[in-house]
C-alpha cells in the first residue's frame, strides 16, 4: 500500500485468476487506510468481489500505540487490537463505504471480544460529532456490521458461557463470524481452534456459510 | 435508547438536600488568563511564556491539532456571564454545577496550558507548580469542596519528584496527576520514581486523558478527524494499563492505586480479557508477573465513568458494569465540557441504592480517604 | 390540549427564543426564518437546555469532503453532546422515529382573534393591536 498505483496494477495483473480471494493488508502501514490515496484499490476491490484483509502486523511507522515503544512483546500484541479500531473508524469515517459501498472488510487476527464496547463508543461519538463527517450517514455500528467480518482467533474470551453469549447478542450480527486457525503460528488455539463456550448456532455459520458468503471467489476458484 | 421526555422532572430528579451527595471525580477548572498564573510563576518563565509560549509536539500554538466539535471543547450553557473561558469562574461553576448537583467533593483536573506536553521540561515543571499553587489559591480555598491534584510532567523525573515533596509538605492534594501521553508508556522503568514515591506518600496516581506524547493518537497512524480521535482516548488508556500492568509497576509497589480519569470503562473487560487471555503464552518473557493481568487490575486500578458507554439496551449497560466490577467505578461528570455526564441521567439502567451509592461517593471515598 | 399564549411576536428576535412555563412545563419557544417553534426545553438524551443549543442548518454531503447547508437556522444542535433536531418536529437527526424532543403546534394570532378565547393566560395582557405566540400543550 505505499504505491496504491503499484497496487492497482498488481490486482489487475491477478483478477482473473480466481484463486487470489482478498487482497491483504497489514493493521498497522503507512497511513490509516481511510485515507483518499488508498481508494483506486478499493475500487478494484468492490469491482472484482475481492473483501480487503486487514491483518495484524505492522511497518513500525509509528509507535504501536499512541502510549509509546512498549518494552514487551505481549504488550505489542495487546495493543494491536487498537490499530485494528482506529482502521475500521479510519474506513467509516473518511467516507469509504459511502464510495463502495459492497467493498467488504475482514480482520484477521484482531481479537473480537472487544467489539461490542467499541461499536457503542463509536455511535456515541459519532451521533454527537457526525456535523465533522456527514456523510457518513448511518451508526458505524451498522456499517460495521454490514461491512466488515472478523475472523475467530484470537477470540479473547471471557471465562464464562454466559458472557461468551452476551457478547456474540451485543454484536449483533452472527454474518461477522469467520473461522480462523492462525496455523502455525505460535498464537494457534491449539487442538481446538474454535473458542470455548461459543453457541452451536454459529459453529456452523462461521466454518462455511460465512466465508463463502465474505469470499465470494471461494465458489468460483475451480 | 432515550424516551421522549414529556413531563415536568420528577421530585428524585430535583436537587433536595436529601439526595445522595456525589464525589465528582473530573471537574476541571480553567485560567481566566495566562495572568493568574503571574504570581506563581517566576519572573523569567512569566517573560518565556509571553515571548516563546507552548513548545508542543504538534503543529499549532495555542490550539489543538484536531478542531474540536465545540468552542474550548465546552458545553455551550457553560460560559461564565461575567466573561472568561467556561471553567474559569467559580461563583458560576457552583450555580451551574456544584449546587445543583449536589457536590460533596470535585476533583479538579487542569489541562491549560498543555501542561502535560511541554517539550521544555524546566518551563513545563515551572507552569506546573503555578498551577499547582493557583488551584490551592483560586479554587480549593475558595471553595473546600473542590480538591487539587499536584500535576508533574514524568518526563523530568527529578523535577517531578521535587515538586511531589514541595507539594506534599503543604498536605492538601488528594493525588499526582501525570500524562497518559508522554514520551514513554508509563510502566517503563524510566518512571518508577514517581511510583515509589507515590506510594510512600499514599497518594493515588491520577491519569487524566489529552496531551500529545508525539506518537500516532492511534497505532495505525494519525486519523483525519477529531471523531476519531476522540475515541482513541480510551485507546491511550488502556494501552497505559496494560503497560503499568505488563511491566510489573503493581507487582513493584503493591500500596500503589491508579485512576483512570476519562477514558470511559467499556473497554476495560475485553482489555482484561484479551491480557489474561495471551498471559500464559507470554508467561516466560514477563516472569516478574506472579498472578493473571485482570487480578492486578481488580486491586490497583479504578475508573472514572464518563463518558458512560450508550449500548443499545439498558442490560448491556448492566453486564458491562459487572464485568468491570462495581467496585472500580468512579463517578465524573467533567464539567464544563461538551461530553459531560449529567449524574441523573447518564446511567441509563437501573442501579440499586447500594450500587449508586458506591460509584457516586464511597469508592471514590475510599480510593481518596475523604 | 389547551392554547396557552405565552409571548408577544415581537418579544422573541429572529434567532432568538424565549422559555416558559406552561402547566410546569420548561418550554421553549424559537423564531427562525419567520416562524416560531415550541419544544420542551429539555434534550431527550441527559437533559440539556435546550435554550442553549446552536441553532444550526441541516447539513447533508453528497460525498466525502463536500458539506451542503440548508434550512439554515432551523436545527437545533443540544449544548452538551452535539445531538442535532429538527426544530419543527423535534426529531433527531440520528434516529427521527425513536428520539426526539417533544414539540407543541405553535399558532401566531392576533389580540383580537384572541379576545374571542378559549386560551389559558390570565395573567397575560393582550392587545388587541397585537401579535401573539400561542402554544398548545
Ligand atoms: S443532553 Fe443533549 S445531546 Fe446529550
Amino acid at each position: 500500500m505505499q504505491d496504491p498505483d503499484l497496487a492497482v496494477e498488481e490486482i489487475e495483473r491477478r483478477a482473473a485468476d480466481h484463486r487470489f480471494v482478498s487482497i491483504l493488508v497489514l493493521a498497522q502501514g503507512e497511513t490509516l487506510l481511510g485515507r483518499r490515496h488508498f481508494w483506486p484499490v478499493y475500487r478494484l476491490a468492490e469491482k472484482y468481489k475481492l473483501p480487503l484483509a486487514i491483518h495484524a502486523g505492522t511497518q513500525y511507522r509509528q509507535a504501536p500505540s499512541s502510549a509509546g515503544w512498549p518494552s514487551h512483546r505481549y504488550e505489542y500484541y495487546f495493543v494491536e487490537a487498537q490499530a485494528f479500531q482506529a482502521q475500521i473508524l479510519s474506513l467509516i469515517y473518511e467516507g469509504v463505504f459511502g464510495k463502495f459501498p459492497n467493498l467488504k472488510v475482514v480482520l484477521m487476527e484482531s481479537g473480537v471480544s472487544w467489539l461490542p464496547a467499541f461499536m457503542w463508543r463509536a455511535n456515541k461519538t459519532w451521533r454527537g460529532v457526525r456535523v465533522e463527517v456527514p456523510w457518513v450517514e448511518r451508526e458505524p455500528a451498522a456499517i460495521i456490521r454490514e461491512n466488515f467480518r472478523v475472523t475467530m482467533q484470537p477470540f479473547d474470551a471471557p471465562g464464562d458461557a454466559k458472557s461468551v453469549e452476551d457478547i456474540i447478542d451485543q454484536i449483533g450480527s452472527e454474518k461477522m463470524f469467520l473461522f480462523a486457525s492462525d496455523y502455525p503460528h505460535w498464537q494457534f488455539d491449539g487442538d481446538d481452534p474454535i473458542p470455548p463456550n461459543l453457541p452451536n448456532s454459529i459453529i456452523s455459520k462461521m466454518c462455511v456459510d460465512n466465508p463463502l458468503e465474505t469470499f465470494p471467489r471461494l465458489s468460483l476458484a475451480n | 435508547m432515550s424516551e421522549v421526555i414529556d413531563r415536568p422532572l420528577r421530585e428524585d430528579e430535583k436537587p433536595v438536600a436529601s439526595r445522595l451527595r456525589i464525589v465528582d471525580c473530573d471537574v476541571h477548572p480553567s485560567l481566566h488568563s495566562f495572568d493568574d498564573l503571574n504570581e506563581f510563576l517566576p519572573k523569567r518563565w512569566q517573560q518565556h511564556l509571553k515571548e516563546y509560549g507552548s513548545h508542543l509536539r504538534t503543529p499549532y500554538l495555542f490550539t489543538t491539532p484536531y478542531p474540536r466539535s465545540s468552542p474550548l471543547i465546552a458545553r455551550r450553557d457553560a460560559w461564565p456571564p461575567s466573561g472568561g473561558p467556561p471553567g474559569s469562574d467559580l461563583a458560576f461553576m457552583q450555580k451551574q454545577h456544584l449546587d445543583p448537583l449536589d457536590v460533596e467533593f470535585g476533583i479538579l483536573q487542569v489541562l491549560d496550558l498543555f501542561i502535560f506536553s511541554q517539550q521544555n521540561l524546566e518551563f513545563g515543571a515551572a507552569i506546573q507548580r503555578a498551577i499547582n499553587d493557583w488551584q490551592l489559591a483560586f479554587w480549593s480555598h475558595r471553595d473546600p469542596r473542590l480538591k487539587a491534584s499536584i500535576l508533574v510532567g514524568q518526563d523530568g523525573v527529578d523535577l517531578a519528584i521535587a515538586e511531589i515533596e514541595r507539594c506534599a509538605k503543604i498536605g492538601e492534594y488528594v493525588q499526582i496527576n501525570v500524562s497518559p501521553r508522554a514520551n514513554e508508556p508509563l510502566g517503563r522503568r524510566r518512571y518508577w520514581p514517581i511510583y515509589e514515591r507515590a506510594q510512600e506518600l499514599g497518594l493515588p496516581l491520577g491519569i487524566h486523558v489529552g496531551g500529545y506524547g508525539g506518537h500516532a493518537p492511534t497505532g495505525g497512524g494519525w486519523p483525519s478527524y477529531y471523531v476519531e480521535e476522540h475515541q482513541s482516548n480510551a485507546h491511550t488508556i488502556a494501552a497505559q494499563l496494560a503497560s503499568l500492568v505488563i511491566e510489573g509497576v503493581p507487582e513493584r509497589f503493591p500500596k500503589l492505586k491508579f485512576v483512570f480519569i476519562e477514558g470511559g470503562f467499556g473497554w476495560i473487560p475485553s482489555a482484561v480479557w484479551r491480557m489474561d487471555q495471551h498471559f500464559e503464552r507470554f508467561r516466560s518473557e514477563v516472569p516478574h508477573l506472579k498472578r493473571k493481568p485482570s487480578e492486578y487490575v481488580r486491586e490497583h486500578f479504578w475508573f472514572t465513568t464518563q463518558p458512560i458507554d450508550e449500548p443499545d439496551e439498558a442490560r448491556q449497560l448492566r453486564s458491562l458494569i459487572e464485568w468491570v466490577g462495581i467496585d472500580r467505578l468512579l463517578f465524573s461528570s467533567d464539567y464544563p465540557h461538551w461530553d459531560f455526564d449529567d449524574p441523573r441521567f447518564a446511567f441509563k439502567t437501573p442501579l440499586t441504592e447500594a450500587e449508586r451509592k458506591k460509584i457516586f461517593s464511597t469508592n471514590a471515598r475510599a480510593v481518596y480517604k475523604f | 390540549m389547551a392554547r396557552h399564549i405565552v409571548a408577544s411576536a415581537s418579544e422573541i428576535p429572529p434567532g432568538g427564543n424565549k422559555v416558559v412555563d406552561v402547566d410546569g412545563r420548561d418550554i421553549v419557544v424559537f423564531h427562525v426564518n419567520g416562524e416560531f417553534f415550541a419544544l420542551l426545553n429539555r434534550c431527550p438524551h441527559e437533559g440539556a437546555p435546550l435554550e442553549k443549543a446552536a441553532c444550526v442548518a441541516r447539513l447533508t454531503s453528497p460525498e466525502p469532503g463536500i458539506y451542503q447547508r440548508s434550512r439554515v437556522g432551523e436545527m437545533l444542535r443540544c449544548p452538551w453532546h452535539g445531538w442535532e433536531f429538527d426544530m419543527r418536529n423535534g426529531q433527531s437527526w440520528f434516529d427521527p422515529k425513536r428520539v426526539k424532543i417533544r414539540s407543541y403546534p405553535v399558532a401566531v394570532e392576533r389580540g383580537e382573534e384572541l379576545q374571542k378565547g378559549p386560551y389559558v393566560a390570565e395573567t397575560f395582557p393582550v392587545h388587541v393591536e397585537d401579535s401573539y405566540v400561542i402554544v398548545e400543550v
